[in-house]
């Protein structure tokens, strides 16, 4: 049996076909990729930019990481104040919830800010966008921790990941994306949740939080 | 030890922050930032052509395809909805084209050949210059590539098309229920016969 003939039945039998599927496909054509980046450039010099934003002052690559970690925040929050999530606790979470529900964190977010934000005609891409990867995140967060996470376990699971992550660059970031997402958030008090000024206030905004739940 | 089903999970979490990573970018774009289609464009763009170039006889056709993939993405990006994954969105425009394709061209999908290997290693032309490939080697890779595209052809469209998806695109079974309108479960239940499938064929070839 040639070397050649013996290698594809080994890749077969191990049940591993991705080799055999992927190689020998190539490169895509470097030519036709410059020109569909020309095109989206052109398209996107010609299409009225749907945000103001100080584009001149910031790169939205920087802002990946810590775009996402808000989101993430803005998710579990949003989570936490789900009527069936509160239903669906255990007795002793219910209780506590009960208790966040009656603080002044919960009182300055809505139940259902993005639904009052819709309802009063201020519905825009933006604040759609944040729902849903607030949503996908929450869930994807709570399917990590086991599917059974209590709110006091996702939220702390949040503060400690904001914590962490940010450095004091990362900050500044944080502080210029959470007055973008204020701004496409408007009249939700949610995002008041996320201090806009100083890393100081983000910490101590968060670390109320997890006071309010203790 | 983690079973397949368990490994697919595991991966499909990972790829959570990707997803929300690639709606800011989206969203970025669509605000005005024309970098972050570029971002987008270099994230998926080797995952799209290996693809088509897999799901279609020959280069020309492939490049057609892309080329066309990628001007429906700018031309329709106003269309794109956060309630779905960008990859989701990307791969349900190029499904769309291939069918088009299909349609318009009355072609039989896939039809191997292996009289050209050159062609199905079109960028590697500079490295082959510095080692040119043994007529021995060259004969192995275009057999590998037909015995790989003959196999293909044979499995049901379903089948084949989440395999493709899944081994050559490297989507996930959401990514892939999402770009082909069916649920996650019979994703998964396509895949699992068709790869099986293609072991079969390619066993009894090899």
């Amino acid at each position: 049996m040639s070397e050649h003939k013996r290698r594809n039945q080994e890749s077969v039998a191990a049940e591993d076909i991705d080799d055999l599927l992927s190689t020998n496909m190539g490169k895509p054509p470097s030519d036709i990729d410059a020109l569909v980046r020309q095109r989206a450039r052109e398209a996107t010099r010609d299409a009225p930019r749907s945000v103001n934003t100080d584009a001149h002052e910031r790169s939205w690559a920087r802002y990946l990481p810590v775009a996402a970690v808000l989101l993430v925040t803005v998710g579990v929050t949003l989570q936490l104040q789900r009527p069936e999530r509160v239903a669906e606790a255990p007795l002793d979470v219910v209780a506590d919830v009960a208790e966040v529900e009656d603080s002044a964190v919960v009182a300055a977010a809505p139940a259902e800010p993005i639904v009052l934000a819709e309802q009063a005609g201020k519905r825009s891409r933006q604040a759609v966008v944040a729902r849903e990867l607030a949503s996908s995140a929450a869930v994807s967060m709570d399917a990590r921790q086991g599917g059974a996470a209590s709110p006091d376990a996702l939220l702390e699971a949040r503060v400690m990941k904001v914590l962490s992550s940010l450095q004091d660059d990362e900050a500044e970031q944080a502080v210029a994306l959470a007055r973008e997402l204020r701004e496409a958030y408007p009249g939700v008090d949610l995002i008041e949740l996320i201090p806009v000024d100083t890393e100081d206030e983000l910490r101590a905004a968060f670390e109320q939080l997890m006071t309010d739940l203790e | 030890m983690l079973s397949a089903s368990d490994t697919i999970d595991t991966a499909e979490n990972a790829r959570a922050d990707v997803h929300v990573e690639d709606a800011v970018l989206m969203q970025a774009w669509l605000s005005g930032e024309a970098d972050a289609f570029d971002e987008l464009h270099a994230r998926y763009r080797e995952r799209l052509w290996r693809y088509l170039r897999r799901s279609v006889a020959d280069e020309d056709q492939a490049r057609e395809l892309y080329q066309d993939v990628w001007m429906r993405v700018i031309d329709r990006r106003e269309d794109w909805q956060p309630t779905g994954r960008f990859v989701g969105w990307l791969f349900t425009i190029a499904r769309h084209r291939m069918v088009d394709h299909y349609r318009s061209s009355a072609r039989t999908p896939i039809v191997g050949s292996d009289a050209d290997v050159d062609e199905l290693l079109p960028d590697t032309s500079a490295a082959m210059v510095a080692a040119p490939l043994s007529p021995l080697r060259r004969a192995e890779l275009a057999q590998d590539n037909s015995r790989v595209q003959q196999a293909l052809s044979l499995l049901p469209e379903a089948q084949r098309e989440a395999v493709l998806m899944h081994h050559v695109a490297g989507m996930t079974l959401d990514e892939i229920g999402q770009a082909t309108g069916h649920k996650r479960e019979a994703v998964k239940s396509r895949l699992r016969y068709g790869v099986n499938r293609l072991r079969q064929i390619l066993g009894a070839t090899s």
